[in-house]
């Protein structure tokens, strides 16, 4: 193929140009206004093919979403050994167990207790049975939700987890609106901005809770989902809290709180209580793949307010699991089993 | 099934083996066995990317002295996923003038392997075992960059395709581009020769911008995605990836913590 790319001062000039050096048969395939004024013209040309192929030959499309789901499922299905008479109930082991993952003393008792009443032979079963009393899980409907504030500690994962939430809604082709209420923070919008980008969500930023109540209420009557990116703080601390607490104030929002689980158990207990006595009504638990003691997870997953998602990988697109009370018994469990 | 997915430029540097390296990482990431397998078979450099020294034996597998498992090595690039990678060693220029039949022997070995996605790093060029290779794929990627002559050997390398199979078209991905609009500009640039001295019409992945980070990750011989995943650059590869994977629109429950 040849290519030639002309500059000339109009669009007529460049046809005639390109008519001319490259003969009638050429093909105009992209042109731009110049930098310096005029239009930049690239042309190509090639001996057509001779037997031409089927017309308009589609690609083959991307993935089938079907088939893959299954696949995935039935691989799960094969390789996860099954739960089944893998470790037989044992009280002092169970809460072992759950001391080496470093589970507040009061909730590994209260589990070792209700998994002990389930009367079930197999230890991962009864420990899914006394989780699954404690566990509230309410993922995030991307589709159907209105307009979400992140809250919660520095360092928590806040703007990752925005960017994960609005990948799902993008792919679920809602349209989506990223607002920072974080303007202070050095880099903390340009680094919203690079995610929106590429998501192609909007970015705003709202200086004062007015601000931010009115560029909700706005997205929110187009319906457009709205996620709100906030400035970490200590939830326990007096001042911080007065702050946040106007925030939460804001209208039609729903406040839900992010918290790292690489972290002590009964600090982030407490941490989330704070949070859920500031009005957060939902839980994001972030770095589940880099902890190594499930104390903390377990903490989050049996607070007061439910838990919607827990993240366990640094990429955006990698992106919100949802835990199940036998996930978790498994996790627990994992090294017992190994040894076994 | 294994799913065959060949990564070609015609025109060399225009990151080809970077994008591979970086795909596999991310398709690993989102839960498929995948095989990398470097088919520049006289120059291999994607361990290299990774910073291992051990990538594979392909040399062994296609003499016969090994089985694919045997030949094949694993590149961890987390606590809980990798891939696999089959490559000749670095420089040893072992396949340079593979045959016929051996190229045949290794797509033989890939379709049969154990794994979701065999990822083909093709050479650069568009000689009888570059094609030979992308022909028999079951998807072709198509690497491009803006560079103009980047353009011209990408739609050689799409006429040879289409002539070797009458039907098949590759995917557009336009690396170290300015911006989106650069991006899409080089990939309509294409697709409008495509289609006008070809009838057919390759269909645009995505871009993956110009970054800083990407000389920088290649320097220090770390992938991409592990030393900088938030990074522009990285942030595209994955989300070509989650189109490459067709990955479900909702968070699935059964994604559970393991």
């Amino acid at each position: 193929m040849q290519l030639r790319t002309f500059l000339a001062k109009d669009m007529k000039e460049a046809l005639a140009t390109v008519r001319a050096d490259m003969g009638p048969e050429a093909v105009i395939i992209g042109s731009e206004k110049a930098k310096s004024g005029g239009v930049l013209v690239r042309a190509a040309l090639d001996t057509p093919e001779k037997e031409a192929p089927a017309e308009e030959t589609p690609a083959a499309p991307v993935a089938d979403f079907e088939t893959h789901y299954r696949n995935g499922l039935l691989r799960r299905l094969r390789t996860n050994d099954t739960p089944n008479s893998r470790l037989s109930f044992d009280r002092a082991a169970l809460i072992a167990a759950l001391n080496k993952h470093r589970l507040p003393d009061g909730l590994a008792h209260a589990l070792a207790e209700s998994a002990a009443k389930a009367q079930l032979t197999d230890m991962t079963l009864a420990l899914a049975s006394a989780l699954d009393k404690k566990l509230r899980i309410q993922p995030i409907d991307v589709e159907a939700a209105g307009a979400l504030l992140l809250v919660g500690p520095n360092g928590a994962g806040k703007t990752a987890v925005a960017a994960k939430i609005a990948a799902h809604a993008r792919l679920a082709g809602r349209r989506t609106t990223l607002i920072a209420s974080d303007a202070a923070g050095a880099g903390a919008v340009a680094r919203l901005e690079t995610f929106a980008r590429h998501l192609d969500c909007a970015v705003a930023t709202a200086e004062t809770t007015p601000e931010l109540a009115t560029l909700v209420a706005g997205c929110l009557a187009k319906k457009t989902f709205v996620i709100v990116d906030t400035a970490g703080f200590d939830p326990r601390d007096g001042k911080a809290r007065a702050a946040f607490a106007a925030l939460a104030q804001t209208p039609k929002v729903e406040a839900v709180g992010v918290v790292s689980v690489l972290s002590d158990a009964e600090e982030i207990a407490e941490i989330v209580e704070a949070l859920a006595s500031l009005g957060a009504r939902r839980l994001i638990a972030t770095g589940a793949d880099l902890a190594r003691r499930a104390g903390a997870l377990c903490a989050v997953a049996t607070a007061s307010i439910p838990l919607a998602h827990i993240t366990r990988s640094p990429f955006v697109a990698g992106g919100l699991d949802i835990p199940t009370s036998l996930s978790l018994a498994r996790l627990l469990l994992d090294e017992q089993r190994s040894a076994q | 099934m294994t799913h065959l997915t060949a990564i070609g430029s015609g025109k060399g540097g225009t990151g080809k083996t970077l994008i591979a390296v970086s795909l596999a990482h991310a398709l690993a990431h989102q839960g498929e066995r995948v095989l990398l397998c470097d088919a520049d078979l006289g120059l291999s450099n994607a361990g290299v990317h990774l910073g291992v020294s051990d990538t594979g034996d392909l040399a062994g597998l296609l003499a016969g002295r090994k089985t694919l498992k045997d030949a094949t090595a694993r590149v961890a690039c987390g606590p809980r996923d990798g891939f696999d990678i089959l490559a000749a060693p670095s420089g040893s220029g072992a396949l340079a003038d593979a045959s016929e039949a051996i190229i045949d022997r290794l797509l033989a070995a890939l379709e049969g392997a154990p794994y979701d996605r065999v990822l083909i790093d093709l050479g650069a060029g568009v000689d009888e075992t570059v094609m030979r290779i992308a022909g028999h794929a079951d998807d072709i990627l198509l690497v491009v960059t803006p560079d103009p002559a980047s353009l011209t050997d990408a739609y050689a390398f799409a006429k040879l395709l289409l002539r070797r199979t009458t039907t098949r078209v590759p995917y557009l991905l336009v690396n170290m581009a300015l911006n989106a609009t650069e991006g899409r500009r080089t990939a309509e640039a294409l697709i409008a020769s495509a289609r006008a001295f070809l009838r057919a019409t390759p269909e645009y992945l995505g871009y993956v911008p110009c970054d800083s980070r990407v000389p920088d990750a290649v320097r220090r011989q770390t992938p991409l995605l592990a030393a900088y995943p938030q990074t522009p650059a990285a942030v595209a590869i994955e989300a070509i990836a989650l189109k490459l994977h067709g990955a479900p629109a909702r968070p699935l429950a059964t994604a559970g913590l393991r």
